[in-house]
């Protein structure tokens, strides 16, 4: 636990320049509180919860922003790393591979998550919102998160070239990030319903204010959903630890 | 026990095959393992240090297997890769102390580590704002952090100056003396290497083409130029070349590259009609760098 924390630091300080850090944190709030601002909810004096919701899961609504953001992070801190030969010389030491990529991967998941969480708990202490709605929006931003860093992990491993990594991510993410339209398009309004993320934040809302909050969620889809991302993240994860494993750093 | 044991190592890079059947027994000591440039001394030293799979054979560090032991070889050996890459935006002494805590050693040792390279002044300089020379420092004093029973340096004097160079020679016999540290080193520099080796294993393409005490390797090269003292060098200098022998002429003598003792002689003997008297004749001992010239072009 003591290697891994002190890896945490490591990563870190490699990745995670203040400046990096500081231009991260700024642009989730600037545009956090753009679409919280743009929002009814900010406007109208009597405002709605569901206004405010929907403000709140307005970085949701960002999907460019989001996966620029993850593509960049991740491309910087696996495949940089791996091409300029900075992992080499890290595992040349008596370090496991697992340890060095879980830290890559729970440290760059937090940092965006707290950037993430931040303008949200700003906006619930400014306009009051219901702690269920917060609740709900972070549970589908952690999803988001956790299936967008799972899925960078894995394109990042197998691409290794940082700015091929980097186009690769934010082409594949944007893939996902369109997906719903796709099914749409083509009418299949379930399957559309079920890979849609962004309105998990309103169904589990929905869930939180009912009596029968499992039965909200099968009927909305959004058991399916949760299923699907977590699933996805994990198989991610899991494949990306093979790469790894198996990975020549030559 | 050797420090270092490969059984037919074969690798392949998509189609090239970068080690093609490499078989090396490497003793404790101060060894030295040559080869030209991409003759896969870098290949065999990562696939050592566990970064690089091999695709077939097996190679033992400390008698421990490279792909199932790789943690434990990093633990009891230390690597310090070619060009290896550093932290730039770190200061030396917080990422000496990254390395220290890797290797279970005491934050005191860096101090020591840090003065044996002579970067101890500089503890504070950012990674990035040291000069090639310095950085090859500090990735040799990484490598002395904490208890080690053997040392793999790839190309360790390169970017140092002349003074620099010597100096690090000169740590390493001082280490292998003082805490029993066995070395292997890759390097090309090979005049420096023949002072301090006593074991060395000659790569190219791939395999090892020869191997052994450097006595034992340089002696049966040891009559390839002689040094012949007689009454008319430039005549005799002039008939062997007809020969077809290389010859240089210096002031006394003239110097003479045979691959065979025996058939330098055997055509002096035809040479009795020309009345030239042949004073002495003297070997000339090979170096490393020659027998590795000769061992290489085969």
């Amino acid at each position: 636990m003591k290697t891994f924390l002190k890896f945490l630091e490591l990563e870190y300080n490699l990745t995670w320049k203040p400046s990096v850090l500081g231009a991260v944190f700024g642009a989730f709030f600037v545009l956090h509180l753009c679409s919280l601002g743009g929002s009814k909810a900010v406007v109208s004096t009597n405002y709605n919860q569901t206004y405010i919701l929907e403000a709140l899961a307005g970085s949701l609504y960002l999907p460019i922003f989001l996966v620029v953001i993850i593509s960049y992070i991740y491309s910087k801190s696996i495949a940089d790393c791996i091409s300029s030969g900075l992992m080499k010389s890290l595992l040349s030491h008596p370090i496991k591979r697992d340890y060095v990529l879980s830290a890559k991967v729970v440290l760059n998941f937090l940092v965006l998550l707290t950037a993430c969480f931040l303008p949200i708990f700003y906006a619930k202490i400014v306009f009051s919102v219901d702690s269920r709605a917060v609740t709900s929006v972070i549970v589908t931003f952690v999803l988001k998160l956790l299936s967008y860093s799972s899925l960078a992990t894995l394109l990042c491993l197998i691409m290794r070239e940082p700015l091929l990594s980097f186009a690769g991510t934010l082409f594949s993410l944007y893939i996902v990030e369109s997906i719903t339209d796709f099914f749409r398009a083509l009418r299949l309004w379930e399957l559309a319903n079920i890979v849609n993320l962004n309105r998990l934040a309103l169904s589990f809302y929905g869930a939180f204010l009912s009596r029968a909050p499992l039965r909200v969620l099968i009927e909305s889809g959004a058991l399916y959903t949760l299923v699907l991302y977590i699933s996805f993240s994990v198989i991610c994860l899991i494949l990306s630890l093979i790469v790894f494993r198996r990975m020549d750093l030559d | 026990m050797y420090t270092v044991e490969t059984e037919n190592l074969v690798k392949f890079f998509e189609r090239i095959e970068a080690l093609r059947g490499l078989t090396m027994h490497v003793p404790k000591g101060i060894s030295g393992f040559i080869g030209p440039n991409g003759a896969g001394k870098t290949t065999t030293i990562n696939i050592l240090a566990g970064l690089v799979k091999p695709d077939k054979g097996s190679a033992r560090v400390l008698d421990l297997d490279v792909v199932k032991e790789s943690l434990e070889i990093r633990r009891r050996a230390r690597f310090m890769l070619e060009n290896q890459t550093l932290p730039s935006h770190l200061t030396i002494e917080k990422y000496m102390k990254y390395i220290a805590f890797l290797y279970n050693a005491d934050f005191r040792e860096i101090n020591k580590a840090l003065k044996i390279v002579g970067l101890e002044k500089f503890r504070h300089r950012l990674i990035g704002s040291l000069s090639a020379g310095m950085m090859q420092r500090l990735r040799f004093a990484q490598t002395l952090l904490g208890e080690s029973e053997l040392i793999i340096l790839d190309e360790p004097t390169a970017n140092l100056d002349p003074l620099g160079r010597i100096e690090i020679l000169e740590k390493i016999v001082e280490l292998n003396k003082d805490r029993n540290i066995s070395f292997l080193l890759s390097s090309h520099i090979l005049p420096e290497l023949e002072k301090i080796v006593n074991w060395v294993s000659i790569i190219n393409e791939g395999k090892i083409v020869a191997e052994g005490k450097l006595s034992d390797i340089i002696s049966p090269q040891k009559y390839s130029e002689f040094k012949i003292f007689s009454s008319d060098n430039y005549t005799l200098a002039n008939l062997l070349k007809d020969y077809g022998y290389e010859i240089e002429v210096e002031e006394n003598y003239i110097l003479v590259k045979a691959s065979e003792a025996w058939n330098l002689y055997k055509t002096l003997a035809l040479l009795t009609d020309y009345n030239i008297n042949i004073y002495k004749i003297e070997t000339v001992g090979a170096s490393l760098e020659e027998v590795f010239k000769k061992l290489v072009r085969k």
